[in-house]
């Protein structure tokens, strides 16, 4: 899986019948310090998740082993909005404080 | 299947119900030299439960799926296995 940050939504007025119902977010990739690594994808989202938000993305076929997205035209999946991250015994990211490498860096 | 180290653990709440198994590492992936390849990642982690530093095998992609089992769980990559020694032919 992959780290991203929802930036926004995707909306297709015309698409693939499968995807009706399914609400496509537009998600910038970051490294586990938040850093966005200048990536960004589109991915179908059945948990809620908002702009802001950051989120465990699953790609390729393993996106459609869940009940909702089975048999559906989908790569990428919100499987989890991200709580914490702890790199090497520190918090990464906790979602009340969001990353502590950019905390550090909007104060110098 | 890919070297990798360990670098910490994610948690996800909410998450979607098909993804049961819980433990979610961040892998940064290395060669057999432990050279940095390309960006981390996260996986679940099944069976190791592996500490930070700790160098594992993952699989990604639909390989995932298969190392976690029936019912299939909606993860494109897991840890396998902790390397306990790496020996190159010849060394």
């Amino acid at each position: 899986m992959i780290i991203g940050r929802v930036i926004g939504r995707a909306v297709a007025t015309r698409k693939d019948e499968k995807l009706l119902g399914t609400k496509l977010l537009l998600a910038e990739e970051v490294a586990p310090d938040g850093a966005a690594t200048g990536d960004l994808h589109v991915v179908a989202d059945h948990l809620g998740a908002g702009s802001g938000d950051v989120v465990l993305i699953s790609q390729g076929s393993a996106a459609r082993f869940t009940g909702v997205t089975k048999e559906r035209p989908i790569d990428a999946l919100v499987v989890g909005i991200v709580e914490t991250i702890r790199i090497d015994g520190a918090d990464a990211f906790t979602k009340a404080s969001g990353f502590a490498a950019r905390r550090k860096r909007a104060r110098t | 299947m890919n070297l990798g180290v360990v670098h910490g653990v994610v948690v996800a709440d909410p998450r979607v119900p098909e993804l049961s198994e819980r433990r979610l590492v961040v892998v940064q992936p290395v060669d057999e030299s432990g050279v940095e390849q390309g960006r981390p990642l996260v996986a679940l982690d099944p069976v190791v439960s592996a500490s930070d530093g700790a160098l594992v095998w993952f699989v990604n992609g639909s390989d995932a799926t298969e190392a976690l089992g029936e019912p299939f769980q909606p993860a494109d990559a897991a840890v396998v296995g902790l390397v306990s020694s790496i020996r190159k032919a010849g060394a």
